[in-house]
């Protein structure tokens, strides 16, 4: 067999690309027919969205998911593979799906105890889903947060977006060159993290400074956001989510205002120290200075959004650095 | 005089990377000095104010709405990028990078890309495949692994990881799948049907599905899982999810099973996933005997057999009178030397030979034939696809002059009686094998042992299996229909004398 070229060999096939199309079959097998996808896992959120019936309708499609809000509670429907979050109800590796699924804005949708039915023919079964959540905090030392900031510090080098807010990554101000949001979110930044540098158990109010990172930036869910997101959610792998509160009812007031409805139920989630399964293993990674990891984690960040998971990450990593302040001796050392 | 345009999509929600994408779409019409598509947040419009791209009356939207911004030399060019939003917004589904001159470096980019692939087909140096397969499954594609000389523990670690990940790795050692109509690397086009296989060998697949489809039948799918796969340490693993997955293809009613003799062990769960299966089966482990099977299967012992059952007896081939075709060996020649492109018709060769009470002795054995041994005096059956011709070297099937040297050897072997031999066309195979081989018979082949064929392969094939079997006959080729049939044509070759 060797290593000849199978991409000129399928080319002189007049048939179908092979990704046109499901392994087995050749077309949806939905048509009229009922489509039936069992869920692989449910988000510890998602799930809480299928404890009373409820109605609902779709409200975004994406190329590998949808958003479905129901009753104001919005829940992420994903193909296998993209990944767990604390709003995802991941789909099973079905034989006979195909995705894209049929499915468009403004479909109705019902929830049951183990059902979420759209339209008329489509059904995710979640009855024998797997519940996610976030693993618990990881052991871990200032030592090797400091251990894990620096092999973070180098492992981003020539990695991070150019759009987005990545650039405080580096642990420098972004300057002239760097794009507006970046320019624009310094003062926010810098106000965290002052309010952060404040110390452990300070009484300081979170600055309305920091408000103004709600909604700003490029992406479904703008950077500023998923910035935010990111140091919620670091905030509460510190054990500080008393921090985490005090910051997310600083900015909650004026979310509906300031972003989108994505955007929030992203929010939401990580005020309860939730996020993307990706983002939790390079902050623990970070956490506990497995520095042989770091790599790895990256490229799992870089496939979330355009530019997200650097933001987010970028926010967890603010709050990251504060460690020393924030973080007391006795939580530093306990599982 | 710059002319700043905005549109508000109420409500529209894309993802990060299409807005990324369309909006370096926009920056690239002709007469366009910026653009941006952005979620209309009150800090977004700062942005585009302090961008320039904000219109002097500012657009009515929300925080949940889109905002188109685009900024220009002139009010036609505005236009025109506008229009291209609107064009890339009906389809944001399929939006795929900036056009269809996008060209993933990595196969994640691509998997990226190309959202709706489910399959990624690996065809590199072996010693690399593993990584590469490693990184499909990753990206939640299953796997075709074209290359050979992958490492047994690589594919027993990368099938362990598709079967949790619910996904398989076809491969490798078995460049042959046909999946819902569409042949993938070493594969022969034909009909779909209700007939599935599932294949340890890519010519076994090939020259079942060509004689399934040249009597008449179809395939729903045929998926090589690769020459080790029911090996003990392999433990079947890619099989056992084939039969699974097929026993929910509503396309396929029988499927057909070809292997070596399998591991007792591997072939005990496999046996028991046929039983509990609702399909009928053909089972054909060349060479094997006494196979204890459930009654939904039956056994076959050569791979001409395997296909007359899963066709039935309406469609079953017109049996083959190897004597009418025969013709007598001149002088004492004694041997047949088969020299095969295709390890699974090397053993169905050796399983006709042995059946009939004959010695064989083959590189790549079957239970019952013996290893090679230099200066032996019984009939012998290379396998030239075998790992060890082709490390660093094209399989004969892409380059059939991969057999010359040893078939001159063979014309001017005076112990030779009979050359037999395969030639298998259809995708990813040599435009014309069959017109190479006529061309070296015509340099080489003056008197002395005769030769006998079969041709794998459809008409519909590139090469089209009537022009190949056209051109060996013309030189003089004794063709058979069948690899089975060929090497029973051989031996009553022999006979005739």
């Amino acid at each position: 067999m060797g290593s000849g070229s199978v991409v000129a060999i399928a080319a002189e096939s007049d048939l179908p690309p092979v990704h046109s199309r499901n392994i087995w079959h050749d077309g949806p097998l939905c048509g009229h027919r009922q489509q039936i996808i069992h869920a692989a896992t449910i988000g510890s959120l998602a799930a809480r969205v299928f404890q009373c019936a409820a109605d609902g309708r779709v409200a975004a499609v994406f190329r590998q998911s949808f958003y479905v809000d129901i009753a104001g509670s919005w829940i992420c429907i994903v193909r296998y593979g993209v990944g767990n979050g604390p709003i995802n109800v991941v789909l099973k590796n079905t034989p006979g799906h195909v995705w894209p699924l049929e499915i468009k804005v403004g479909n109705d949708v019902q929830v049951s105890r183990s059902e979420l039915l759209v339209g008329e023919g489509f059904t995710v079964h979640t009855g024998l889903a797997r519940r996610w959540s976030p693993p618990p905090v990881p052991a871990s030392s200032l030592a090797d947060l400091a251990r894990g900031l620096n092999a973070l510090a180098a492992a981003v080098q020539g990695r991070i977006p150019r759009r987005g807010l990545g650039s405080f990554l580096t642990g420098s101000w972004p300057s002239s060159g760097a794009p507006l949001e970046a320019l624009k979110a310094r003062a926010s930044v810098r106000a965290l993290c002052g309010w952060l540098w404040s110390g452990s158990g300070s009484d300081l109010e979170v600055p309305m400074a920091v408000s103004t990172l709600v909604g700003l930036g490029p992406g479904l869910t703008p950077s500023g956001d998923d910035f935010l997101g990111g140091a919620l959610i670091a905030l509460a792998r510190l054990r500080r989510e008393d921090l985490a509160c005090r910051l997310y009812w600083q900015i909650q007031p004026d979310l509906p205002s300031r972003t989108g409805a994505i955007s929030r139920a992203h929010l939401s989630a990580a005020a309860a120290g939730e996020g993307l399964e990706a983002l939790h293993a390079a902050l623990d990674a970070v956490l506990t200075g497995a520095s042989g990891s770091i790599g790895q984690r990256l490229s799992e960040i870089d496939r979330i959004g355009h530019c997200s998971g650097w933001d987010a990450l970028a926010g967890a990593v603010t709050v990251l650095r504060s460690a020393p302040r924030i973080w007391s001796r006795s939580e530093a050392t306990v599982a | 005089m710059s002319v700043t345009l905005n549109q508000v999509r109420a409500g529209l929600f894309l993802d990060s990377v299409v807005l990324m994408q369309i909006s370096r779409s926009l920056a690239s019409v002709e007469g366009v000095e910026d653009a941006a598509l952005m979620m209309a947040t009150p800090a977004n419009l700062d942005i585009l104010s302090d961008a320039g791209l904000l219109a002097a009356t500012r657009p009515a939207a929300g925080p949940g709405d889109l905002l188109i911004a685009v900024r220009a030399g002139d009010p036609a060019s505005a236009e025109a990028a506008l229009a291209r939003a609107a064009e890339r917004l009906e389809k944001p589904l399929v939006a795929a990078a900036d056009g269809d001159s996008f060209s993933p470096r990595t196969l994640q980019g691509a998997a990226r890309i190309c959202l709706e692939a489910n399959l990624a087909l690996i065809s590199v140096p072996g010693d690399f495949a593993g990584s590469e397969a490693r990184k499909a499954l990753r990206a939640g594609l299953n796997v075709m692994i074209f290359s050979d000389n992958v490492p047994l523990e690589e594919e027993i670690a990368l099938k362990r990881e598709a079967r949790d990940r619910q996904l398989i790795v076809m491969g490798p050692d078995c460049g042959t799948a046909i999946i819902g109509g569409v042949p993938l690397a070493f594969a022969n086009r034909v009909p779909r049907g209700d007939i599935a296989i599932v294949g340890a060998s890519g010519t076994g697949i090939q020259e079942v599905s060509s004689l399934i489809a040249r009597n008449g039948g179809g395939i729903s799918h045929a998926i090589g899982v690769g020459g080790r796969d029911l090996s003990e340490p392999v433990a079947g693993i890619s099989t056992l999810t084939a039969l699974e997955w097929l026993e929910s293809d509503a396309s396929t009613a029988h499927v057909v099973i070809l292997s070596k003799p399998p591991a007792d062990s591997v072939a005990s769960q496999i046996l028991e996933t046929v039983a509990s299966s609702s399909k009928t089966f053909t089972v054909c482990f060349l060479g094997a005997r006494n196979v204890s099977l459930p009654a939904n299967a039956t056994l076959a012992r050569t791979l001409k057999g395997a296909a007359a059952d899963a066709l039935g007896e309406q469609r079953a081939p017109v049996p083959f009178d190897s004597g009418q075709l025969a013709r007598p060996v001149v002088g004492d020649r004694q041997r047949i030397c088969g020299l095969f492109s295709g390890g699974s018709l090397s053993a169905e060769a050796q399983v006709v030979l042995i059946d009939r009470g004959h010695a064989v002795t083959s590189n790549a054995p079957v239970p019952g034939a013996g290893a090679v041994s230099k200066g032996s005096a019984v009939h012998e059956l290379i396998d030239l696809g075998d790992d060890a011709y082709t490390r660093g070297r094209p399989h004969p099937m892409i380059d059939p002059a991969v057999r010359d040297e040893p078939l001159i050897a063979a014309l001017a072997d005076p112990g030779v009686g009979v050359i037999l031999l395969d030639v298998v066309i259809g995708y990813g195979a040599h435009a014309d094998p069959a017109g190479h081989l006529a061309g070296l018979l015509e340099a080489h082949w003056r008197s002395g042992p005769l030769v006998v064929a079969s041709v794998t392969g459809t008409d519909a094939d590139p090469q089209g299996w009537s022009r190949q079997t056209s051109s060996l006959t013309r030189a003089g080729v004794l063709v058979a229909p069948s690899n089975a049939d060929a090497a029973a044509l051989a031996l009553a070759c022999l006979d005739a004398r």
